[in-house]
């Protein structure tokens, strides 16, 4: 409790311009009636695009970019030179991320970060990053982080977190890189009692908002041994193989490796790849281990819901919504996981 | 959060050392890069009686041989202009006197429509252009190519549609 | 609406009985109001789950290439010939003429069982009209007193909103919301058809911008593309064996890369565009799918609109024998201009 500070909305916006002149500020911005990360944020418009939902594209880009240069190459006479890409060292600031998004930052730090292996792009972005969360104030009708053990207010591995409560917001550092922060570009106030009893209640009110529920619990077992089930031909009929699901999720990673190449020389890059597209498993003689949708839904929820909790010990997915929102065909995490668990769908 | 942000944000990108296949850029005077698809039957014998009769045209213009105008797929052009032409061009036979009857016929159906394309999108019309040359004019080859270098040159380095990984160096 | 959407079940459930047909493809609510799902019912016990939702998303004869190409889980027999059932309103009549036109569809796998499409609801015009009032829109339902009616009710009560007012862009345009082609079709009033000449208006507004002002507009759209595809795999028109943008295979040059670069996604679309030009049946589910709202759907339009003008009168999937303008010429068509829009 002792270290809830209070600052206005001013002091925010100060605190990031200040910041923005050492690093850069990511923070939510109107794009096109849409939330998204940018750089380019408004000062102006800061709280309006904080109080919208949350932001179509997930911040994962920010720390795992949908395409990044690994090496260069150039080959002459025989002679072929490497020159591994160097990744950005700038510092910056993720600002207004909701924490379910942050949970799924936490996912990947695992995945790219594990005690196995250490990604060193992915690494070293997140070295140079404070990630400071947003109280999800108003939750919207799609979300059901509470199912997953998250919550609109909860964000253990934030820097710092934000709550808003109206005219200002606590602010709760909750890592030595938040408390960092707030010494070198804050200017701030310790939190009034009120004020933090406030904080609470927006945390409070905001989760009783959150009345959509994914029955989550034990699907991982449930799955066990139904990799020849009728449920994946049921969920996956309507599915058009798109990716909005994988990319607009926090916590998918998958990606592939191209080059392109400019005469003779270019450059090897990393880039998203979705297991829903029909070449994603596809090999160079031109079998495919999964030839339909129906191969491909059941890998994805697999993944989710049955090789992540048994690899890292939790499900893959935060329900922050976004599949469920934006599904051109609304296909419904939340339906298969009743079916996959024998329930009927709750509402 | 977009692609170009993300480039804005690194300053890797390289413009110093002009790349394979490109011509110079740092020079006082603009040379642009062109790309002309010829027809194998008109065009591009077109191009070898401007050479045997001695005509100048600049050296800008680089010579793709296709079979036929026809034959040019859009990703050619797209691909052009990703790696750095200026413009680009099309030259075939003269409607009517399609080597393979009907060729040139297609390509002037689908080149319009691409044409139109591109300038709905935002590029200048003068960067992608169709012509007609057959093998006996030389001279209308050499003239053709003097012309669209000028323009191109008026233009100015084309950025639009240009650039991948590579160039921006993300 | 839903006298109509009575009859489509009931000739639903009649043809799976019949054993005429071995599936029907409709529609069924979603989670939310403004979502509505394709939805596949074999067992004419089931017909009370297909409905038509005021939000009825994307093209569903999409699904037919997936039929055709055995992608559809199936639990039919090998022996088992029958035809699939569609609910069809204009634009996926158009989009099956299209189908069958380019091969992959034969006429009598496909029943379409016909209705006038009384267009489908924009749910963020839909909040628009209604945030003056600050109302949290509940569910939509189609009025039973009058077919150009939505009911929608909010925390406040119910609300009567004229559909014309609130229908998705690509719907006002639309002028075939009667289908072209169907096995029998259900009586409604739907949706009337709106002046040919109105398809064009989107793309003669842009027309009217500087070049460097279309520049902006389409590179900062193109920009925020995230390459999900979404655009092609629910296009009609896409329904190509192996799409260009797939093939990775050695002998197929890679004509596009999978980077998330401008010049990339800008040729995505170009491509695409160019690919699909005359024979885009203008349905406009590309715009719909896409979740960062590009507006695809005037970009593929251009290419209609210019066939249109060059080639004389244009729209594709009204005849299934028609041939695409752009797989044939006249000796008297148009040279190139070099001019910009020229001629």
């Amino acid at each position: 409790m002792a270290e809830m500070q209070f600052m206005t909305h001013d002091q925010i916006v100060s605190l990031l311009q200040r910041f923005s002149e050492e690093g850069t500020v990511y923070a939510p911005t109107i794009v096109e009636d849409q939330v998204d990360f940018s750089s380019r944020w408004e000062a102006g418009e800061l709280v309006q695009a904080l109080k919208r939902g949350n932001s179509t594209l997930p911040p994962k880009d920010l720390f795992f970019p949908q395409t990044e240069s690994i090496f260069r190459f150039k080959s002459k006479d025989r002679d072929l030179q490497i020159e591994p890409a160097d990744p950005e060292e700038q510092k910056f600031l993720v600002f207004g991320v909701r924490p379910c998004d942050a949970r799924s930052i936490n996912m990947l730090d695992e995945v790219f970060g594990g005690p196995d292996f250490e990604e060193t792009y992915y690494k070293r972005r997140r070295d140079n990053s404070v990630l400071a969360t947003w109280t999800c104030v108003e939750p919207d009708q799609t979300c059901f982080c509470a199912s997953l053990g998250c919550g609109p207010g909860e964000a253990d591995n934030a820097d710092i977190h934000f709550t808003d409560v109206g005219e200002g917001a606590v602010v709760q550092p909750k890592s030595e890189k938040g408390r960092q922060l707030l010494q070198d570009f804050g200017s701030f106030r310790e939190a009034e009692v009120e004020e933090v009893k406030a904080a609470q209640r927006v945390v409070q009110k905001a989760e009783e908002q959150i009345s959509l529920q994914a029955p989550v619990e034990g699907v991982d077992d449930a799955l066990t041994d139904r990799f020849e089930d009728p449920v994946w031909g049921e969920v996956s009929a309507s599915c058009i193989g798109c990716g909005i699901c994988t990319y607009l999720c926090p916590t998918c990673h998958c990606y592939d490796l191209q080059s392109e190449v400019w005469g003779g020389e270019g450059v090897r890059y990393r880039c998203w790849d979705s297991c829903m597209f029909s070449d994603f498993t596809r090999m160079a003689g031109g079998e495919n281990p999964r030839p339909t949708k129906r191969e491909r839904i059941r890998n994805r929820y697999l993944h989710k819901f049955s090789y992540m909790p048994d690899r890292y010990g939790f499900y893959g997915c935060t329900g922050c919504g976004r599949c469920l929102a934006h599904c051109p065909v609304n296909i419904d995490v939340i339906e298969f996981l009743s079916r996959a668990k024998g329930v009927s769908p709750s509402e | 959060m977009s692609a170009s942000e993300r480039l804005k944000n690194t300053d890797t990108a390289t413009e110093a050392e002009p790349r394979c296949g490109q011509v110079d850029k740092s020079q006082e005077e603009f040379e642009p890069l062109i790309i002309a698809f010829c027809c194998n039957w008109c065009s591009y014998a077109g191009a070898d009686l401007a050479g045997i009769n001695r005509l100048q045209y600049p050296t800008n213009v680089r010579i793709v041989r296709v079979l036929c105008s026809s034959r040019v797929n859009p990703s050619f052009v797209l691909r052009a202009f990703q790696r750095g032409a200026d413009g680009v061009l099309v030259a075939g036979c003269h409607p009517g006197d399609c080597h393979y009857s009907t060729g040139n016929y297609y390509a002037r159906r689908r080149l319009n429509v691409f044409k139109r394309a591109l300038h709905y999108v935002g590029l200048e019309p003068e960067r992608f252009q169709v012509h007609w040359i057959s093998a006996a004019e030389g001279a209308k080859f050499a003239n053709v190519m003097n012309e669209v270098t000028q323009q191109i040159k008026q233009l100015g380095p084309n950025t639009k549609f240009r650039g991948g990984v590579y160039e921006q160096g993300n | 609406m839903n006298k109509v959407i009575e009859d489509l079940r009931r000739a639903s459930g009649q043809l799976l009985q019949d054993g005429k047909v071995h599936q029907v493809v409709g529609w069924r609510r979603g989670r939310f109001f403004w979502q509505g799902s394709p939805h596949f019912v074999s067992d004419a016990g089931a017909v009370e789950e297909l409905t038509y939702p005021p939000c009825a998303g994307g093209n569903l004869a999409k699904y037919l290439v997936d039929f055709a190409r055995g992608q559809q889980p199936d639990d039919r027999q090998e022996e088992d010939s029958r035809a699939v059932a569609l609910w069809t309103r204009g634009c996926e009549s158009r989009a099956v003429n299209r189908l069958i036109a380019d091969g992959v569809v034969q006429r009598d796998e496909v029943y379409l069982l016909g209705y006038t499409c009384p267009g489908v609801v924009d749910s963020e015009k839909l909040v628009r009209w209604l945030d003056g009032d600050g109302l949290q829109i509940e569910d939509v339902n189609w009025a039973e007193d009058d077919e150009r009616v939505l009911l929608v009710e909010t925390a406040d009560g119910q609300r009567r909103i004229p559909a014309d007012e609130v229908l998705q862009e690509r719907c006002l345009r639309c002028t075939h919301p009667v289908p072209v082609d169907c096995d029998q079709l259900v009586d409604g009033e739907g949706k009337q058809p709106a002046p040919e000449d109105a398809r064009f208006e989107e793309v003669a507004e842009l027309e009217q911008l500087q070049g460097e002002e279309r520049y902006e507009f389409w590179s900062e759209h193109f920009d925020r593309c995230i390459r999900c595809n979404a655009c092609r795999n629910v296009c009609p028109a896409c329904n190509c064996v192996e799409c260009i943008f797939d093939s990775e295979l050695p002998q197929q040059p890679d004509w596009l890369g999978k980077a998330s670069s401008l010049s990339e996604k800008s040729q995505f679309h170009l491509i695409r565009m160019i690919h699909v030009a005359d024979r885009c049946i203008e349905c406009g589910a590309c715009e719909v799918v896409c979740p960062v709202n590009l507006p695809v759907r005037k970009l593929m339009i251009k290419a209609t609109a210019d066939i249109d003008r060059l080639f004389g009168p244009h729209q594709a999937g009204l005849q299934a024998d028609e041939t695409p303008p752009l797989q044939t010429y006249d000796l008297q068509d148009p040279d190139v201009s070099h001019e910009g829009r020229g001629n």
